[in-house]
């Protein structure tokens, strides 16, 4: 269970952390999701014990991260551009965390190794973009860690290993009830890979949900009327976005399906649909919400 | 139950830090042994086979041994060590500086003290093992090529300890600097500015208090602690550059760093050492790649740079214009382009100079403090001398044109125990010397207070002040030389010191003359300037009459006086040494010293005049 209670970090006078509060169940895989600079890698390196709190704090089954080997050995964390020793294989990255992770496993950095097309006796820093995330991912899984921190670990990953990756790590909670925290910009990515979702917007966060609730408390709706009504008669609906053309409109709007349907066909429509909506989109709706849109940004 | 956990995990982990930094260091640690080995115990062989041709003795191999550890230690192996320091502490050190490997190691399960040590006893461990091994060879090498080692062993084992002490001293030095700055390259230019800028700030600002408040004369030794207090790096070569050059762990030997000097350097590695690992534990991990994690060095560093500039373009200026105003024309442009150069390299261009320039507002107000309690006397320390009543003794450094070469006594090793220095104890004396003292100062003040900085002359008139309560007031003065004749101080100075050096006992007890017996002396060497030398071993009753010839000569001013002419006779006595002691002004001088005394033997230019000296010899036959 991960815990952030009133979570602050601040960088000189920029607040990157303002209070947060949520948690994260164990065994679940909770994508962190939102704007630039909102505040996803500075949780996730606080969460890792790389960052000091400025307030409140983050609590992994209930003991703090900071200088705590205990609650560390739990967790791994690949950042957004992994660091390895200098002029290092996979073999002596191996060799170095052997040493430090009590959980390290030989057996299943053997198995991960035969997984993923990675050559263990070559330099990492001549390898690519992709076959780095590999190798940090070969490391980080042979720690068996409870904890898992992946920093936009999809980058540069071609489809084939993003679905391995995906693949693994979800064998990984199953089986052993590993929690994974993934910060991505790749919503589609993440969509069939969590099973929960924070938003997060300039340090605070927005909201924390499962990712199927949320799905369903929001919906895209189109619809047509002839004539059509005046917004005032779509009010009682909790509507996020609204676009129209003639007599197309397009809505995106919090509540359940059936209430949706039976308000918006008390206006008569000549057609009403509603549509599935990716996490993509709740992300835009959101932001919108939160100001943060095109229109915003181009004023 | 929880503390016993917690302290065997930081075992674990300060150990698997440590052993996995050693592999990561082996190659440098090789390197270094081989570069090491090349320096010494190479250089050893060759030395010793080339020598051996020439049948040396045993003594002569003996020399040969410690002479070459002398020269390749503080011109090879010292520097090599140092530049390895700074190499091991960066590649040890610098993953504090970038964020990718900060999210690494910081997020690794390991404390930051055990990682912190772990790194700091590998490096440690990277410098000792090859000094040990090549130090161990070059005993070994001198005991296969017959070199005696019941002695010399301590002056290579001292050689030994003091590099280690002083590599840890360094190595100490950088990690505090890793821990403080933000980047690499700010820790390395950071090591390198206190390493210059603290030893020439101390002789810089000694040199301006020296310039400007009369009676203060301070010239750090080059060899004393505060040249190099906060500055290892030089710290390392100091006991090579003194009078002796080299190191024992004999404590009888003459050479070698003072019982202060070590303590120092131990307490302040140990200071540094704790203050790393405070200050690490503190250390915001998002500090990595900017200037500074702790903005003190950069503050102490800048104001050290300034202040260096400042003041040592000021007085080049003054001294070579002799125009007191130039010295303020060269300390504020000094200073300025110091501290904006400072400010540029850290900061990395100029975008925080403006905002800097409050730090150069502190330099101003330090200067500007010091430079008005200096021009005013300090309090009255430009014109405080003691009553005649409370002197016990007035010692008296003055320049000496009867200097004979005699004046320091040694014990065994060639270690300095007293040094033979005019003292005044007579109570008329004492009076004399209390009022030309007060008038002196009380004419300097009259013509030149407020003071301003006045030309750094290296010459001094020192009066050490032994007071009855035990304590001691020194004033020491510049001695001003006209451009004519260098050996003729100007008349203002002339008169004090004229009339200081020729009383009585003044040159009774400033001279190797009133302190030694006939029997003392071993053989005499006369010389004129055109023919070459004549060596004799005259009775006892001979050397009695010739010491008591030059000891009135020496009184009349007739002796090694600073007129010189074509027949002038230059006469060498030779003590024998060890000195045979006895009940005496020499044994008084030397205190409870109970070891072997020897004398270096003195020189006296007897003039063409009609003093006592050259009619002895001329009787006895001695000039033919």
């Amino acid at each position: 269970m991960i815990e952030a209670k009133k979570l602050t970090k601040r960088f000189d006078n920029t607040v990157a952390l303002d209070e947060i509060s949520f948690s994260i169940a164990s065994g679940s895989v909770f994508g962190l999701v939102g704007s630039n600079g909102a505040g996803k890698s500075t949780f996730l390196r606080t969460l890792a014990g790389i960052y000091k709190p400025d307030g409140g704090e983050v609590l992994v089954d209930g003991a703090a991260s900071f200088e705590n080997s205990d609650t560390k050995s739990k967790i791994f964390f690949i950042s957004d551009y992994p660091y390895f020793l200098p002029q290092a294989t996979l073999q002596e990255m191996a060799d170095f965390f052997a040493r430090i992770y009590p959980n390290w496993s030989k057996k299943r950095f053997e198995e991960l190794c035969t997984l993923f097309p990675i050559d263990k006796k070559s330099k990492i820093m001549n390898m690519s973009k992709g076959m780095q995330r590999q190798a940090a991912l070969i490391c980080a899984l042979a720690t068996q860690p409870s904890i898992l921190l992946l920093d936009e670990i999809f980058d540069g990953l071609d489809p084939v290993m993003r679905q391995l990756l995906k693949r693994i790590v979800s064998s990984e909670v199953a089986e052993h009830g590993m929690t994974v925290v993934i910060a991505s910009h790749n919503l589609r990515e993440l969509e069939d890979f969590c099973d929960h979702v924070g938003l997060f917007h300039k340090g605070g966060v927005i909201f924390e949900r499962d990712l199927d609730e949320l799905k369903l408390g929001i919906n895209k709706v189109q619809a047509v009327y002839k004539p059509m009504p005046e917004l005032s008669a779509f009010a009682p609906l909790d509507i996020v976005k609204t676009e129209m053309h003639g007599s197309l409109v397009n809505f995106v709007i919090r509540g359940s399906k059936d209430d949706i349907l039976n308000r918006l066909n008390a206006l008569n429509p000549i057609f009403v649909e509603i549509l599935p909506l990716t996490l993509e989109e709740v992300f835009i709706s959101e932001m919108e919400v939160a100001g943060y849109d095109l229109d915003n940004i181009l004023k | 139950m929880t503390l016993t956990t917690s302290s065997n995990n930081s075992v674990k982990e300060w150990k698997e830090t440590y052993f996995w930094s050693l592999k990561k260091n082996r190659g440098m640690m090789a390197l270094l042994l081989l570069l090491q080995f090349m320096a010494m115990p190479l250089v050893l062989i060759i030395w010793l086979s080339s020598r051996k041709n020439f049948g040396p003795t045993v003594n002569d191999l003996n020399h040969y041994f410690i002479s070459l550890l002398n020269t390749v230690v503080p011109f090879l192996v010292t520097p090599l060590t140092l530049i390895f320091v700074v190499v091991i502490a960066v590649s040890l050190f610098n993953y504090m500086h970038q964020k990718r490997s900060v999210d690494l190691f910081h997020a690794l399960p390991v404390g930051r003290v055990p990682m912190l040590l772990g790194r700091y006893c590998a490096g440690l461990t990277t410098l000792f093992v090859p000094m040990m091994l090549n130090f161990a060879i070059y005993l070994i090498i001198g005991v296969c090529y017959g070199v005696d080692l019941s002695m010399n062993w301590k002056i290579v084992i001292g050689d030994l300890l003091w590099l280690m002490l002083m590599s840890t001293a360094t190595l100490t030095f950088s990690i505090f600097m890793a821990v403080c700055t933000g980047t690499t390259f700010d820790m390395v230019i950071s090591i390198v500015g206190v390493n210059v800028a603290y030893p020439l700030l101390v002789l810089s600002g000694s040199m301006f208090a020296s310039a400007l408040l009369p009676g203060l004369i301070i010239s750090p030794k080059i060899d004393s602690l505060v040249l190099s207090a906060f500055a290892p790096f030089v710290a390392a070569f100091m006991p090579y550059s003194g009078n002796s050059s080299y190191i024992s762990l004999d404590p009888t030997a003459a050479s070698g760093p003072s019982g202060g000097f070590l303590a120092w350097w131990i307490i302040f590695t140990l200071i540094l050492l704790t203050g790393s690992i405070l200050l690490y534990k503190k250390r915001k991990s998002e500090c990595a790649e900017s200037s500074f994690a702790f903005p003190l060095p950069k503050i102490v560093i800048r104001f050290m740079v300034t202040a260096v500039s400042g003041l040592g373009i000021g007085l080049i200026l003054q001294s070579s214009t002799q125009e007191p105003a130039n010295f303020f024309v060269g300390l504020v442009a000094g200073s300025l382009a110091a501290h904006i150069v400072v400010e540029a390299v850290y900061s990395r261009g100029f975008k925080q100079l403006k905002k800097s320039f409050l730090y150069y507002g502190v330099f101003a107000a330090v200067f500007i403090v010091a430079y008005a309690v200096l021009a005013t006397g300090a309090f009255g320390y430009d014109t405080r001398v003691p009553n005649a009543g409370d002197v016990e003794s007035i010692s008296i450094d003055a320049p000496s044109f009867k200097y004979d070469g005699s004046d320091t006594i040694y014990g065994a090793n060639n270690r300095e125990i007293a040094k033979i220095t005019p003292t005044l104890q007579e109570k008329e004396n004492i009076e004399k010397i209390v009022a030309l003292h007060k008038k002196y100062v009380a004419d300097k003040k009259e013509k030149t207070f407020p003071y301003c900085v006045d030309k750094v002359n290296s010459a001094n008139f020192t009066l050490t002040y032994k007071l009855k309560n035990g304590s001691t007031m020194k004033r020491s003065y510049s001695v001003y030389y006209t451009e004519t004749n260098a050996n003729t101080p100007t008349v203002n100075d002339n008169d004090m010191i004229n009339s200081i050096t020729s009383l009585k006992e003044y040159c009774e007890t400033g001279s190797i003359l009133f302190y030694i017996d006939p029997e003392q002396i071993k053989s005499i060497d006369i010389n004129t300037k055109s023919s070459s030398g004549l060596t004799l071993a005259p009775s006892l009753s001979t050397k009695a009459e010739l010491l008591e010839a030059l000891k009135q000569d020496y009184l009349d001013g007739n002796i090694n006086y600073d007129k010189s002419n074509s027949d002038d006779l230059y006469l060498y006595i030779e003590y024998k040494n060890p000195v045979d002691l006895k009940e005496g002004k020499l044994k008084t001088l030397i205190g409870n010293y109970s070891g072997e005394v020897h004398l270096n033997g003195s020189n006296f230019m007897l003039p063409d005049n009609s003093g006592r000296t050259r009619e002895l010899i001329k009787k006895l036959g001695w000039d033919k």
